[in-house]
């Protein structure tokens, strides 16, 4: 290390108090040098090192560039920062001033007060300096579950102490619990606290100097990472365990992960907001923002991905639509897929779809056991004479959303697959077509029936759709569902989105509300939906949601949903468990099974686990019942307790949302017993053994790239 | 392969009485939390286990505040390699005030001796410093048997 050394240059530091002086007295536009000591330099990193031998060495780093801008306000920090390295100075102690030529290729720098946004500019080029350098994923699936460790991997590479805040997506079941801080070799475990108590705790352990790091909820599906007092050069890493259950939908499991927030549009009555704004727009340390990387803009911030997969049967096909992968076949049941290391870009969901062989999908369960409990999901396969049966006509509503976001490529997904469904449908359906964006609109007054001439209409109509304007949902929904449905007519509505809106929960509630006996099945439009808002909709609407990346040709997801609304669904689902003892099993409302979709249920079991079970359910209004047996249950890896308590968390949520009293206490209990974060609880990790020297500095939002295919103009800074 | 074994079975030995500790008295503290304290301030404490000649393979300790002003808010893993990861917690023990920990090692070598096992970063109140109440509720050796071992707790930082 070049500043080790026995020699005691104080003279340095006096050298740097007098220019500190001088700047102080002059604009922020004076220039700075410290010629004199800049050969005196320190790699990345250093600033205080206490030496293996008998003398202590205090690194100070100063940030001494001859063009830099604000001198003002950082004269007045380090002369504090001065003040106190001497109070603690003993006779064997020595001071250096060293300059890091790391930030000396740094044009400028624009910075507000302490907690505002500030931000490093490049001066000029591409690349744009962000506390963020990697993301690694790393996952074990087994059958439908898997174990998630994700690795963040943060770095200060400014002239100053920061803080960071960044808003990263999960996917929406992830049960989070785990979280561990690294500050060099040392590794911390955050505790979970009640989200109030672990913001305040955040804010004291700042305001005292000390390295911390809070994990909080936002949505289910957006959570917010803020690490206080990072020395420059330094950095930190945080890791997360999470543990979810795979969906099958469209014949195939699929396993996601999402590596960017899309912008949110905030109608007026959004509770908790989330602004989209990019870089360089300034905002207040308590908004919340996704902040996007400018066009052309590089942060260096890269992914990597690798998964361990073990079906347990045989798997037919591995593939992903949305990124390069590298797939090695260990067996038949067996692979390993890594990312590509071309395709490090943060700015889409990854999406890898594994198909097993079809007469091997069958009705299954795992169980596991710990000091808590027994739990055990259970997926649960359509009945095969599902598909025998035909349906009574339908009123197809197709509802899309026409807002700035969809713009360019995704509306022309939508587009596609609406042309597709309409296409597949009888004469015997009718059909409307809603678009929403500022107000909501129709194709007529009223459905209209599937006949050749209305569906040429039709065409025409989609023809013209363009995306513009915010997203206002609720004039969407209002439009699908307020209106009589012809009697004797299934209502089944699809919502074609991507779903960037912040307030979710008005839309929820207005769906249950509203929905009455038709079926919501939600699509999915474009690169980083929303996965949140398309799930749930779908919940409450009792169907399904499926998703069109911009990269596939969306055929799949139409004609999926096409096969399911074909046939009758088995509805009013009753499980009887065969005398095991079976409690609090979510979702509490069970799914209507669809062709070709099964369902997961998650719950609690003491003694012995069902060995077999009957379904009962209503089918075009006709009892039916199914045996179906279980065979052997498959022990897991992955944390079924955890994914239990999410499942229900996700319950208590939708109840919160619709208003039931109680819902939040339960919640909040649930989380602190099983330690996983939550809406209401969040993950806190304080260094308490070293204090950081001078005062908070600012904090830094971590800026990330615009999901592919969105138009930044048509999407940003659009706060209301 | 035999000492994997083993070593397993210590394991299954060990949190096999995690349950039935969990729900030990807390001596009822439970609620006399603060949730304000006066003069917040944060300090690490180191977690000792003195083990002697035994190798440690596994251990539980339980950590109670009297005073009842402190929060725990980390975890640290201890200084030898085998407990360099962070002890896990039972968050329903935290949620009664009481800190129940416990790590196994992942691999053969083992500490003999003192050694700290962990750290724990605490806020307290510095108007009414913590007063530990400590209990060890289990320390095994790679076999699974119980050793004689020695748990202090000392302020770091």
């Amino acid at each position: 290390m070049a500043c080790s050394g026995r020699t005691r240059p104080l003279y340095l530091l006096f050298a740097a108090l007098g220019l500190w002086v001088l700047s102080s007295c002059d604009s922020a536009s004076r220039s700075g040098s410290l010629d004199g000591v800049a050969d005196k330099r320190a790699p990345a990193g250093a600033y205080y090192r206490p030496s293996s031998k008998a003398h202590k060495q205090l690194i100070v780093r100063s940030a001494i560039e001859s063009s830099a801008p604000n001198l003002e306000a950082r004269s007045g920090m380090r002369r504090n920062d001065d003040a106190e390295l001497m109070q603690r100075l003993s006779p064997n102690e020595e001071i250096w001033i060293v300059e890091d030529s790391l930030f000396a290729k740094r044009r400028h720098e624009t910075r507000r007060e302490h907690g505002c946004y500030a931000q490093l500019d490049d001066g000029g080029g591409q690349s744009v300096a962000m506390p963020i350098k990697l993301t690694s994923v790393r996952a074990e699936i087994a059958g439908f579950t898997a174990t998630v460790d994700l690795k963040q991997v943060y770095h200060n590479p400014y002239s100053q102490k920061i803080n960071l805040q960044y808003l990263f997506p999960l996917p929406v079941d992830a049960a989070v619990s785990e979280f561990v801080m690294t500050v060099g070799e040392r590794r911390i475990r955050g505790i979970v606290r009640e989200k109030k108590e672990a913001e305040q705790l955040y804010r004291e352990a700042r305001d005292a100097g000390l390295i911390v790091a809070l994990l909080t909820q936002d949505r289910p599906n957006i959570f917010e990472q803020k690490i206080a007092n990072i020395d420059p050069g330094h950095a930190i890493q945080i890791d997360l365990r999470y543990f979810q259950t795979l969906p099958y939908r469209d014949g195939g499991f699929e396993f996601s992960f999402p590596m960017v927030v899309g912008p949110r549009f905030n109608p007026s009555g959004s509770n908790d907001p989330i602004h989209a704004v990019s870089r360089g727009t300034p905002i207040g340390e308590d908004d919340k923002a996704v902040v996007y990387l400018n066009k052309g803009d590089y942060s260096g911030h890269r992914i990597e991905l690798s998964l361990e997969l073990n079906a347990g049967v045989t798997i037919e096909d591995i593939k992903s639509e949305t990124h390069r992968t590298q797939i090695e076949r260990r067996s038949d049941r067996q692979a390993r897929i890594t990312l590509a290391a071309s395709d490090d870009v943060p700015n889409r969901d990854f999406v890898l779809r594994y198909q097993v062989a079809g007469n091997q999908l069958k009705t299954g369960i795992v169980t596991q056991s710990d000091s808590r409990g027994s739990y055990f999901s259970l997926m649960m396969v359509p009945p095969r004479d599902i598909q025998e049966k035909s349906r009574r006509p339908v009123e197809l509503v197709f509802v899309i959303d026409t807002s700035g976001s969809m713009r360019g490529l995704p509306i022309e997904k939508a587009k596609a697959a609406i042309r597709r469904a309409l296409r597949a449908s009888t004469p015997s359906d009718s059909f409307r077509i809603i678009r929403f964006s500022e107000s909501a609109s129709s194709l007529g007054e009223e459905a209209l029936a599937a006949t050749s001439g209305n569906i040429r209409r039709a065409m025409t109509y989609l023809d013209r759709l363009e995306g513009g304007g915010g997203t206002h949902m609720l004039a969407g929904i209002r439009a699908a569902l307020d209106p009589p449905v012809e009697r004797g007519r299934q209502r089944i509505v699809s919502f074609m989105t991507d779903g960037f809106i912040g307030n979710e929960d008005q839309i929820f509630r207005a769906v249950y509300a509203n929905v009455k006996d038709a079926r919501i099945f939600s699509f999915g439009i474009g690169s980083s939906v929303n996965r949140h808002l398309i799930e749930g909709l779908a919940r409450l609407g009792r169907g399904a949601a499926a998703y069109v990346s911009l990269d596939g040709d969306g055929g799949r997801a139409v004609d999926a949903f096409y096969d399911r609304i074909r046939h009758p669904a088995l509805e009013n689902i009753q499980i009887n468990w065969g005398g095991a003892d079976v409690v609090d099993v979510y979702p509490r409302r069970i799914p209507d099974l669809f062709v070709g979709r099964p369902v997961v249920l998650t719950g609690r079991f003491r003694g012995g686990p069902p060995r077999s079970i009957q379904v009962e359910g209503r089918r075009e209004g006709r009892r039916c019942e199914q045996h179906i047996s279980l065979g052997g249950r498959t022990q897991v890896n992955a944390d079924l307790s955890k994914i239990w308590a999410r499942r229900k968390l996700a319950d208590l949520d939708y109840e919160s949302a619709l208003g039931r009293a109680g819902a939040d206490r339960d919640a909040l209990s649930l989380a602190l017993e099983y330690g996983i974060v939550s809406r209401l609880t969040a993950f806190l990790a304080v260094d308490a053994s070293r204090r950081t020297f001078g005062h908070p500095g600012p904090t830094i939002p971590v800026a990330v790239p615009l999901p592919e295919g969105l138009q930044p103009g048509s999407v940003l800074n659009r706060r209301r | 392969m035999m000492a994997r074994l083993h070593f397993t079975l210590a394991l299954i030995a060990f949190f096999a009485v995690a349950p039935e500790l969990t729900v030990a008295d807390s001596m009822g503290t439970t609620a006399a939390v603060s949730r304000a304290a006066a003069r917040p301030e944060f300090r690490s404490y180191g977690l000792y286990l003195d083990t002697h000649d035994a190798g440690l393979g596994a251990w539980q300790v339980e950590v109670v505040d009297l005073a009842a002003k402190s929060r725990l808010v980390g975890i640290e893993g201890g200084e030898h390699r085998a407990f360099a990861q962070p002890a896990f917690y039972d968050p329903k023990a935290l949620q009664g005030a009481r800190i129940v920990l416990a790590a196994f090692a992942p691999d053969d070598e083992l500490p003999r001796g003192k050694t700290r096992v962990a750290t724990l970063h605490l806020r307290v109140d510095a108007d009414a410093p913590p007063e530990f109440k400590l209990r060890l509720i289990a320390a095994v050796d790679a076999l699974g048997n119980d050793i004689d071992a020695e748990l202090e707790i000392r302020q770091e930082s």
